[in-house]
């Protein structure tokens, strides 16, 4: 296993006599090349866990070992097994040239020379950024400098990347284009990924398993499949009606959505609930279209977020 | 060397801030070179001194405080705003590779502001105080003075983990450095008491000791300043060693400063 956690624990003080438990004996494990979405709602000790893990913070008690190194104590020796983008912190220098950043990062990563070249160029080509590495990092727009930092974080070949909120504030094709990169690099390099972010289309395109904690607690460790037919049972009917105001009376549905001819609803399918809410609507309005899908990711996550509180 | 070959580069990109500084410092040197010239030669005798040496002594002064800027500057506001824990990740710590950094982007300065400031400096004395062989240890000298206040400004960028801001330690380091180093008048033109207690501060290896070459160009006062920048260096890196230390216990125990 590339990451092997066991009851870590971090507490924090508050004045002089409180504590605050931000991890709470959580445990789990990684292994290389896994991608594996750390989620949570906010505060419930994902940044603190993934601190301690890369060395940033010390524990108050429990064990880890991160390609085989614990990591507050080999902090150093960790830096050139892991790499790390922050979405919303820079690692590269604001007022260099984005080749300057990583001709810097090689010598600090004491990468030899033609070593670093190939591999720039390497990283360069799979993120798409040849044409910006003669730009200031200042001058970029937040998806290119996404990418950017991503490259900065790969060049010294982690075995690990820890990707903290990654595509925050980037738009749609921005998001896309990342997530697809992120992918590649990975299984181009069989780099086992550790995600957090809010966003279910970064869940979803680019990891197979998710932990999900909360108030410092795993709550739920599962491959991304089984979690979606652990919930699959959820289904999400979509109704487009003549009528204009679609009266919404179902004893099996719940109403998500109810707009101006259209009335969506969340129905429990495991208890064949989908036909009885079907029959129904046909028969009380005038159907124009109907659609049935499975919850999607965001829903569900939302739904474990809720009952975790 | 890196670091120093990518100060260069960012220096020579940044020239209209450099010839924002050198016009600065001309202002400067060409004020006191006129307040100077309005006190009689014989009341500068008195002090063992000449005008020609007072203006040369100012010149090669303010060389290190324009040299240096105000590096803390960039230090607070990374702490504030949590941008020196990303560098714990990295082999080479926040200090040491900011430290480089401010190293290239100081001689880079000093490169450009050095050579604008002697020729400023002749230009209203006609005089070089020094000959040939004074350049090499004037330029180490230089760089000691420059690096020994880095490493102070450094320190006070880093108690902004403690404090939450450096500024007003600065303020008053900086008044400290100006007045215990010489910047204006020679420490041998200091009362007895006030030059005996600048001697126990490192700010005279920082800006008197380069700048003394222009009064005692002497191999003997050469070696001597040389011997006391030295110590002071090594006082001061270590004391940046410590302090540095500290600041990443205390960013490690609550995962920001």
């Amino acid at each position: 296993m590339i990451v092997e956690v066991e009851h870590l624990t971090k507490e924090f003080r508050r004045g002089k006599r409180e504590t605050f438990t931000a991890v709470d004996r959580v445990g789990f494990s990684i292994a290389p090349g896994e991608r594996v979405a750390f989620i949570g709602p906010n505060g419930a000790g994902k940044s603190t866990t993934l601190k301690m893990l890369t060395g940033i913070l010390y524990p108050t008690s429990g064990s880890a070992r991160v390609a085989g190194l614990v990591p507050w104590q080999e902090r150093r020796r960790l830096a050139h097994e892991i790499g790390i983008v922050f979405g919303q912190r820079s690692q590269l220098w604001y007022h260099l040239k984005v080749e300057d950043s990583f001709e810097l990062l090689g010598r600090v990563y004491g990468l030899r020379p033609a070593d670093y070249r190939a591999r720039a160029a390497e990283v360069a080509a799979i993120l798409r950024i040849e044409a910006l590495l003669s730009q200031r990092v200042k001058t970029l727009s937040l998806g290119q400098r996404m990418r950017c930092e991503i490259a900065a974080a790969l060049l010294h070949r982690p075995r690990i990347l820890f990707l903290d909120e990654p595509t925050i504030g980037l738009d749609v094709t921005a998001k896309a284009l990342l997530r697809e990169h992120l992918k590649h690099v990975a299984e181009a390099d069989d780099t086992a990924i550790v995600l957090t972010s809010h966003d279910t289309g970064d869940i979803e395109e680019i990891c197979s398993r998710v932990i999900l904690v909360n108030h410092g607690r795993v709550l739920l460790d599962q491959p991304l499949d089984a979690l979606r037919a652990a919930f699959v049972a959820r289904k999400r009917i979509t109704l487009v009606t003549e009528e204009q105001d679609p009266q919404c009376c179902f004893a099996d549905a719940d109403v998500i959505l109810a707009a101006p001819h259209k009335l969506v609803l969340s129905v429990d399918g495991a208890r064949g609930a989908v036909d009885r809410v079907v029959s129904q609507a046909l028969a009380r309005y005038d159907v124009r279209d109907l659609t049935i899908e499975n919850a999607p990711l965001e829903a569900i996550i939302r739904d474990l977020y809720g009952g975790a509180a | 060397m890196s670091c120093v070959r990518l100060g260069l580069r960012e220096t020579w990109s940044e020239r209209p801030a450099i010839a924002g500084s050198i016009l600065t410092y001309a202002l400067l040197l060409g004020v006191w070179a006129s307040l100077w010239k309005l006190v009689p030669d014989a009341a500068l005798a008195r002090l063992s001194l000449r005008y020609e040496q007072l203006v040369w002594y100012f010149a090669l002064t303010e060389l290190v405080p324009f040299s240096v800027g105000h590096c803390y500057r960039q230090i607070e506001s990374e702490i504030q705003a949590g941008g020196a824990t990303p560098y714990l990740v990295r082999p080479i710590g926040y200090t040491a590779l900011c430290g480089m950094l401010e190293l290239g982007h100081t001689a880079a300065k000093l490169a450009f502001i050095g050579p604008a400031g002697c020729a400023l400096a002749f230009l209203l004395t006609g005089t070089v105080p020094l000959g040939a062989a004074q350049v090499p240890p004037l330029a180490v000298l230089l760089v000691g003075g420059a690096s020994i206040y880095l490493g102070v400004q450094i320190m006070i960028g880093l108690s902004t983990a403690w404090f939450g801001t450096a500024r007003p330690l600065f303020f008053i380091v900086q008044k400290l450095v100006f007045v215990l180093g010489g910047l204006i008048v020679p420490l041998s033109a200091y009362p007895g008491v006030l030059e005996r207690v600048a001697w126990l501060t490192p700010f005279p290896a920082t800006l008197y000791a380069p700048a003394s070459l222009a009064l005692e160009p002497g191999f003997a006062h050469v070696g001597g300043m040389l011997v006391l920048q030295a110590f002071w260096l090594a006082l001061v890196l270590a004391a940046l060693a410590g302090v540095a230390g500290a600041f990443e216990r205390r960013l490690m125990a609550n995962g920001e400063a």
